[in-house]
């Protein structure tokens, strides 16, 4: 398993929670939209982000650990809304 | 500088030796105290938070962040060494040839599956390291820094449990006996 983010991880970081969770809401809910994620993943999105939710690499469909392996890393240092306007194909 | 200069200045415009005892005062309307040494500064009613200056730090440096993506990289870069860590020594102590198997990232589940969420605050419970061995949890491992609180956490995993969720499942998909008490593991 890779393990590529944690809500926990930046909260316990001393990031403010409610701009975390929007970052990895945003992040799900683009992995549910374009068909990432496995029947693992689906249960996840369904169960809401929370400082529980992790992005592992077994929740996700071939081409969504493709995706994540060559993006997210740059996906995760940007700005929330910046997150946003990419994944929404408005930068 | 300038009350040395007026009054110890001498006809060929030399000062006398600075005396380091005597205590500058400002007349009019801006005086101030002379310095005590023995005076103790009061602290605060918001220094008394209860954190660590670790914690207090941590809280204004990610506040004055000029490159907010360094934090939220090095928070993850962190977090996820970590995790690799404990990882390591996990499969060191619980090798898979002595029957041993680790499952990362697993929620709580009641015996049909299903994710079990708190009454309380309505969310599930998911654990970061279980050791298993024959069917159930031997060993249950949250990781984290060394100052981050997880009581709560703790705490919702015991009413999760309470409401039945005792179970993880495992990679074949089997539920797995999951009684342990969740031990918290503190690492830089």
């Amino acid at each position: 398993m890779k393990v590529y983010d944690k809500v926990k991880w930046h909260i316990d970081g001393g990031e403010d929670a409610t701009d975390v969770i929007k970052r990895f809401s945003i992040i799900i809910e683009y992995l549910y939209n374009t068909n990432m994620l496995n029947s693992i993943g689906v249960e996840i999105y369904h169960l809401g982000v929370d400082e529980e939710t992790v992005i592992h690499s077994e929740m996700l469909l071939d081409n969504g650990i493709s995706f994540m392996d060559e993006f997210y890393d740059r996906i995760a240092s940007l700005k929330t809304e910046d997150i946003y306007d990419c994944l929404n194909s408005n930068c | 500088m300038s009350e040395i200069h007026k009054s110890d200045v001498q006809d060929n415009n030399t000062t006398k030796g600075f005396d380091p005892d005597r205590r500058i005062e400002i007349n009019g309307n801006d005086i101030i105290e002379s310095y005590d040494p023995d005076r103790r500064i009061a602290v605060s009613p918001t220094e008394k938070s209860g954190k660590s200056f670790a914690e207090r730090l941590k809280e204004v440096e990610v506040r004055n962040a000029k490159d907010k993506a360094e934090i939220v990289y090095q928070n993850k870069i962190e977090g996820c060494a970590r995790e690799e860590k404990v990882m390591d020594q996990l499969k060191n102590q619980y090798p898979e040839s002595q029957g041993y198997s680790i499952i990362r990232e697993a929620y709580l589940r009641d015996k049909n599956g299903n994710i079990v969420i708190d009454k309380e605050t309505g969310q599930a419970r998911r654990i970061d390291f279980c050791v298993c061995k024959n069917g159930v949890v031997v060993k249950s491992i949250e990781v984290t820094s060394q100052t981050a609180d997880k009581t709560k956490q703790l705490a919702k995993e015991s009413r999760i449990k309470e409401q039945g969720g005792v179970y993880i499942r495992d990679a074949n998909g089997n539920m797995v006996n999951h009684k342990v008490q969740t031990e918290v593991k503190r690492c830089d």
